[in-house]
């Protein structure tokens, strides 16, 4: 319980940092922030200069302790300021529309890959020499190669070349969102591409480690024991092997979530998925201060929180975390 | 040769062996320990090297002005001309690579060398150190793991005046170092506390010394493989930046050209010469880096070596649970 | 693969009689072992780990099998169940299982070589079971003892969970530890209750042959006395046969029915115990038995076996041992090892050895060996007073948790020129902690330390490097002490320059060599520029201890500078440093969980339990007569051929019952 209770309040100071960057990145940027800022833009009307303002400090009112104050009270009400690009749309509105896409779209990827990878680790570990072990190198072009390539690969391949799935958007057009089955059908065949891409380009890092990782178990004394105990060797593989082995890669799991999700909003792009990544890709095209630092802190508290749970996950499978305090 | 080294060393009598013969004593080092390194590691620095000999030499031999604009207004496909093909606007893709393969490696290098370096004095001291110091580190070091480092850099970057490779690399660097040190600090913790660590503090020696000389050399190959995982990430990462048009669209940089791909439509249009060359360009160079790294891993854990043992037992493949091979007429293998 | 007569010890065994304890079975051993070879293949030739061996186990026996690390032990028991692992691999031989309840289905008996994957599951634990070595790592981290014990059950046994379950209970209560730790995990066990659920788990489905693979190595002599008096006790009970392994050969004169003795992947004697006890045959034997100091008769100097074990890489040509051998003649080059019948010696006693007659005295040469001056008693009051600790202290813990773990208390001692203080304990009994505060490792709570008559402080950063010139500190584990990134010259030069700072030059070569003669490192250029890695234990601790005598100290403080090594090499190590305390006159405190070593070559001796001094004493008075009840359990239970008679002696089975319900409540 003592390590749960520590890595609550890790992830505690995490929330403080993420959001405390959030709001001094524009308050201790070099030169004078106002006229970067104002000069990026063209044609600013005269509400959006005041939104800007407001947002940022420009004219500050009170302290920067206030100032604080009143943006942790801000947060907590999820009041993220104004979009100058869609103005006079609120931040926390635009995100909520993106949001549920990303997750669900990224979330199933992410957790798919995992489970797919650290299985066939599992095997490749297990069956040394075998086919999978041997084409473990070539897997490694996959771990190097950025998200959004492959996905034009993808796209190139499978909708423009052979059509068979569409790509664009997370839906047809002409449909309306909700619970009618040419919507959930359409928004399915439209997140194949983008959710293959995941997979596939995450598939080998969790393979590879999982393998590595395993072949180390596979050495303890235990396993010996285990076999020494005319267990089933399918008990031996999965309750001595692949139990233990899957601790560190459940710990790297909560690690990594940051890395993968980044890469994962840029591939949205390139499918023009409407989730956060593709919003992302908007604000900075159009310099929309206020939204790309409102997606800065909904992903932050997102990625925080999916590593929040598979460390809780952790400390459930290994009882040797419950009692240990460490990080 | 091998009595010629002894009679050197004789000559010598202990004393320190004059520049020249340091010098290729090393590179005689530097060559032997090449041969012993894994396969994969062996393509990973050859591709490696390619690569760097593109970055230094390539802009000279870029056979057109990457940035030359023609009136043509499609996408031209790969012909005797324009080996990958030109770009909406008639640039040359091939010298847009040529000279992109600089811009992209300087950033990765000058990344891994500053984020490898924090990486060694943080890790290092929070694991030396321990106690608090070590709990803050940590803590530091943990949070700025956990912090996903995409949306940061956009935000940091969209606020800065210039977005060329230095201050990506800073930024890139300030964010990228925390794995490495995590690392560092767990080998350090188990390094501290080994006996000959002890032993060195019995003997008298200072605690820089014993960093220095003791800790440090037994962490090479985890400084390594430090160094060439944060290169990676660099160059994925900025990559990836450029394309989203976080970046100083006046230079070349292979994500530079994939951005004007993107923006250019080249897959709607069917230019995949566009963004399949410098897409692979860059999977390739990861890819020699993945392999170096894998190379490393299996050069300080054997375990993980795709045991040639088994090749000569005759056996495609072979379960830990499989009992003990009987091999009756066996002929030993002379070496 | 020869079938000689001689070397058939079916054929001997059965005649032999009297010899074996429990031979009551019909004749005919229920482990089988001919002519087994094993070798593991490497890039550099394959070495040849176990060679050509026979073996038997008879119902309800107690074989041990002995030897030095490297020396084919394991190899050969793990390779006999086919539980080994590529590289290995079994290039010869035979190995079948006569099991009683087998004797059905296999009237020839199982063959274990011959069989699949899956035939081997029909032996494996219900027929064969195994305590492996280390209790640590031999538990699975994640899984409850409870169901580590009961899914062997499930896996060949019918019944419902709740029966394997009323099982697991059974068994963990018969050995000695309370059915509610069932729900424990590993890591909340303590080192001897882990290895006791190994032993439960192991005799679960009564398993006829039980293989115990070094399984109270790591323990202290307390716990490992109640573990064997509980196996002897289940065995008798049960009736199942026991392969032995140990390094620890004194252990075995004392639970063994048959001893088996090991060396460069052969048997080199197989006798019954009761003939090793009385001083066994083959030089080897003769040389393992002479390694281990005695608690008993005389304070007399010993042997050991002087060198170090042969590369099994390739084919040896004669005798392996011959180079190690104290009555090597010529011919042994040329002969190969053949199992004998020994001359005058009981049926069954087999020895490899055609030279040597039991009983037959050591050569001149051995006698001759120089041998030296430094392990006879010291008046302990005498010598210039150097170094001592005065009621020191040490706290651990505190803080904002505030448990406090009181480590040493109290404790008082003084090291004095050319004698030898050795503080005893058990492990966790804060005897290392004594080094680490003498050393300025670490700060003590309270007390005094005095050198000269002076008090210092020696964690204090501007005291540390004089303080250092004078107290110097040998380690555990020479693996670990040298670093392995460094040479020989460049531990020792650091260790010369860092206490010669007024010169500021690098030290000598000559002071390096000189160093090296000290610590019989000859010839000093093999050695001067070697490796860690090129060197055997021996040979780095010697680099440790020259590491020590660079700064020229008065005190040495050596934390148990011999229990990583072989027993044959440890005596040479001991040898070398009280050869140096009385050449230098060094002040020399030896901390050891062995009292028999202690009282080898120490002067006083000093008994910690619990963080206190309860008894100390002169070396020899204090051993023959120790008055403290823990002085007494802790000779009682210490492994020693000549206490052998007395081993069921009353005072002992009471204090082991009390150690154990002490460990069971400390947990």
């Amino acid at each position: 319980m003592l390590f749960i209770a520590r890595r609550i309040g890790f992830y505690a100071v995490a929330v403080w940092a993420a959001v405390t960057v959030n709001f001094l990145i524009p308050r201790i940027m070099p030169g004078n922030a106002i006229d970067a800022v104002l000069g990026k833009f063209q044609n600013l009307t005269p509400q959006v200069v005041k939104a800007l303002e407001v947002e940022f400090g420009f004219h500050p009112k009170g302290t920067i302790f206030s100032q604080y104050i009143q943006y942790w009270n801000d947060v907590l009400h999820f009041n993220l300021g104004v979009s100058t690009s869609q103005y006079p749309t609120h931040v926390s509105t635009i995100i909520g529309q993106t949001l549920p896409w990303t997750l669900a779209l990224v979330g199933v990827a992410t957790i798919l890959s995992f489970l797919i990878g650290t299985l066939l680790g599992i095997v490749a570990a297990w069956r040394r020499g075998g086919w999978l072990d041997r084409a473990l190198p070539a897997l490694t072009i996959l771990q190097a190669t950025p998200y959004f390539f492959l996905a034009l690969l993808l796209i190139y391949l499978f909708a423009i070349t052979l059509k068979w799935l569409p790509f664009g958007q997370g839906y047809s057009l002409g449909l309306t969102p909700g619970l009618s089955w040419p919507f959930i059908s359409s928004a399915i065949t439209h997140s194949i591409l983008p959710a293959g891409t995941i997979v596939i380009t995450s598939i080998g890092g969790w393979m590879l480690q999982m393998r590595n990782v395993m072949l180390t178990t596979i050495s303890e004394d235990y396993i010996l024991v285990a076999q020494a105990k005319g267990l089933p060797s399918r008990r031996v593989l999965f309750t001595y092997g692949a139990r233990n082995a899957i601790l560190p890669n459940i710990a790297a799991f909560a690690l990594s979530l940051g890395f993968v999700v980044a890469g994962a909003l840029v591939m949205e792009i390139v499918f023009s998925y409407p989730g956060v990544g593709l919003t992302l890709y908007n604000a900075v095209t159009s310099n929309d201060y206020p939204l790309l630092q409102g997606i800065f802190l909904v992903i932050s508290l997102a990625v925080l929180t999916a590593s929040m749970l598979a460390d809780i996950a952790y400390a459930i499978a290994d009882p040797r975390a419950r009692s240990r305090s460490a990080f | 040769m091998e009595q010629q080294i002894l009679v050197n060393e004789q000559d010598l009598g202990g004393q320190q062996p004059a520049l020249p013969g340091r010098l290729s004593r090393l590179l005689r080092g530097g060559a032997r320990g090449f041969q012993r390194l894994p396969l994969k590691a062996k393509i990973g620095i050859v591709i490696l090297g390619i690569f760097l000999l593109v970055a230094i030499i390539g802009p000279i031999f870029a056979p057109y002005d990457p940035n030359a604009n023609t009136t043509q207004s499609q996408p031209g496909a790969p012909n005797i001309h324009h080996l990958f093909g030109t770009s909406a606007t008639g640039g040359d893709i091939f010298s847009q690579m040529l000279v992109g393969t600089r811009s992209t490696v300087i950033l990765g290098l000058i990344t891994g060398l500053i984020a490898t370096t924090l990486a060694v004095l943080i890790g290092t001291a929070a694991g030396y150190l321990g106690g608090y110091a070590d709990e803050g580190l940590s803590l530091f070091s943990n949070v700025v793991l956990v912090m996903p480092a995409l949306p940061l850099l956009v935000v940091i970057l969209g606020y800065l005046p210039h977005t060329g490779e230095v201050p990506t690399a800073i930024v890139l660097s300030a964010l990228s170092w925390p794995y490495g040190a995590r690392v560092l600090r767990a080998q350090t913790l188990s390094l501290r506390n080994r006996d000959f660590v002890l032993a060195a503090r019995e003997v008298g020696e200072r605690p820089w010394r014993i960093i220095v000389f003791e800790l440090l050399p037994n962490q090479i190959g985890l400084i390594a493989a430090s160094f060439v995982g944060t290169v990676l990430y660099a160059i994925l990462t900025s990559v990836a930046l450029a394309f989203i048009g976080v970046t100083d669209l006046s230079t070349w940089s292979y994500g530079d050209i994939l951005y004007w791909a993107q923006s250019g439509s080249a897959v709607e249009l069917g230019a995949w010469w566009w963004y399949v060359f410098p897409g692979l360009a860059v999977a390739v160079l990861g890819m020699s880096l993945v392999l170096i790294n894998f190379g490393l891993d299996e050069f300080s854990n054997p375990r993980l070596r795709s045991s040639r043992v088994l090749r000569r037992l005759g056996r495609r493949s072979w379960r830990p649970a499989d009992p003990t091979p009987v091999i009756r007429d066996y002929v030993e293998a002379t070496s | 693969m020869s079938t000689a007569p001689e070397r058939d010890l079916a054929v001997t065994q059965a005649t032999e009689g009297g010899g074996v304890q429990a031979g009551t079975g019909p004749a005919g051993p229920v482990l089988d072992i001919k002519g087994l070879c094993i070798n593991y293949r490497s890039e550099l030739g394959d070495v040849r780990a176990v060679r050509d061996v026979d073996l038997e186990l008879h119902p309800g026996q107690i074989v041990g099998l002995a030897g030095e690390s490297g020396c084919g032990k394991s190899t050969l028991a793990y390779g006999a169940v086919r539980l080994l692992r590529p590289p290995a691999i079994v290039t010869a031989g035979n190995v079948v299982y006569h099991g009683r309840r087998l004797s059905g289905v296999h009237p020839n008996g199982f063959d274990v070589l011959g069989a699949t994957d899956k035939g081997l599951q029909e032996i494996r634990w219900r027929e064969i079971a195994i305590v492996f070595q280390s209790a640590m790592n031999s538990l699975n981290p994640v899984l409850r003892v409870e169901d580590q014990i009961i899914d062997g059950i499930r896996a060949h046994m019918p019944g419902s969970y709740q029966q394997a379950h009323a099982r697991a209970r059974e068994l963990i209560e018969m050995v000695g530890i309370k059915p509610e730790r069932l729900r424990a995990y590993p890591h909340e066990l303590s080192g001897g209750m882990r290895q006791r659920v190994m032993i439960a788990m192991a005799l679960a489905i009564n398993p006829e042959v039980v293989i115990m693979d070094e399984p109270t190595t790591g323990l202290d002599v307390v716990v490992q006395k109640e573990i064997l008096q509980q196996v002897l006790k289940l065995k008798d009970e049960l009736g199942f046969a026991v392969l032995f392994i140990t390094h620890d050969l004194s252990l075995l004169l004392e639970i063994a029915d048959r001893v088996v003795v090991m060396y460069a992947g052969q048997v080199v004697e197989s006798a019954p115990t009761s003939e090793v006890r009385t001083g066994g045959t083959h030089p080897y034997t003769r040389g393992l038995l002479g390694s281990f100091p005695k608690l008993h008769g005389p304070r007399v100097k010993l042997t050991g076996i002087p060198g170090t074990p042969p590369d099994l890489r390739g084919a040896a040509a004669g005798c392996p041992f011959q180079p190690r051998c104290f009555f090597a003649q010529d011919a042994c080059a040329q002969v190969d090892m053949k199992l004998a019948q020994v001359v005058g010696a009981v049926t069954g006693h087999v020895s490899a050895c055609p030279l040597v007659k039991p009983g037959q005295p050591l050569p001149d040469s051995a006698q001759a060996l120089a041998r030296p001056a430094g392990i006879e008693q010291q008046d302990i009051a005498s010598g210039e007073l150097v170094l001592s600790g005065v009621n020191l202290r040490k706290d651990y813990g505190g803080g904002r948790r505030g448990v406090v773990v009181t480590a040493v208390k109290d404790v008082n001692l003084e090291l004095r020129r050319g004698r030898v203080v050795a503080l005893v304990g058990e492990s966790g009994s804060g005897k290392s902690t004594i080094a680490k505060l003498l050393s300025g490792q670490e700060r003590r709570t309270g007390g005094s330390i005095l050198l000269d008559g002076k008090e210092i402080e020696p964690s204090n950063r501007r005291q540390f490097r004089a303080y250092k010139s004078e107290v110097q500190m040998v380690f555990q584990d020479p693996f670990a002490s040298l670093n392995p990134l460094h040479t020989v010259r460049y531990h020792l030069q650091r260790a010369l320059a860092v206490h010669a700072p007024r010169t500021g030059r690098q030290p000598s070569q000559a002071e390096v060599e000189r160093l090296l003669d000290q610590v019989r490192l000859n010839p000093v250029a093999k050695f001067r520029d070697a490796y860690p890695h090129e060197l055997s234990g021996g040979q780095r601790q010697r680099v440790s201890i020259a590491r020590a005598l660079a700064a020229e100290p008065r005190v040495l403080l050596a934390d148990e500078p011999v229990s990583m090594l072989d027993v044959s090499i440890r005596l040479e190590i001991l040898d070398l440093i009280a050869e140096l305390r009385s050449r230098y006159q060094l002040a020399i405190l030896y901390i050891t969980h062995d009292i028999a070593s202690a009282r080898y070559f120490a002067d006083e001796i000093l008994v910690m339990h619990h963080g206190e001094i309860v008894e100390r004493g002169p070396a020899e008075e204090l051993v023959l007569n120790p008055t403290h009840p823990y002085t007494q359990l802790l000779i009682a239970s210490s492994p020693d051929p000549d206490t052998f008679a007395s081993e069921d002696s009353a005072p002992v089975a009471a204090s082991a019952e009390e150690g154990l319900n002490r460990e069971v409540a400390s947990e």
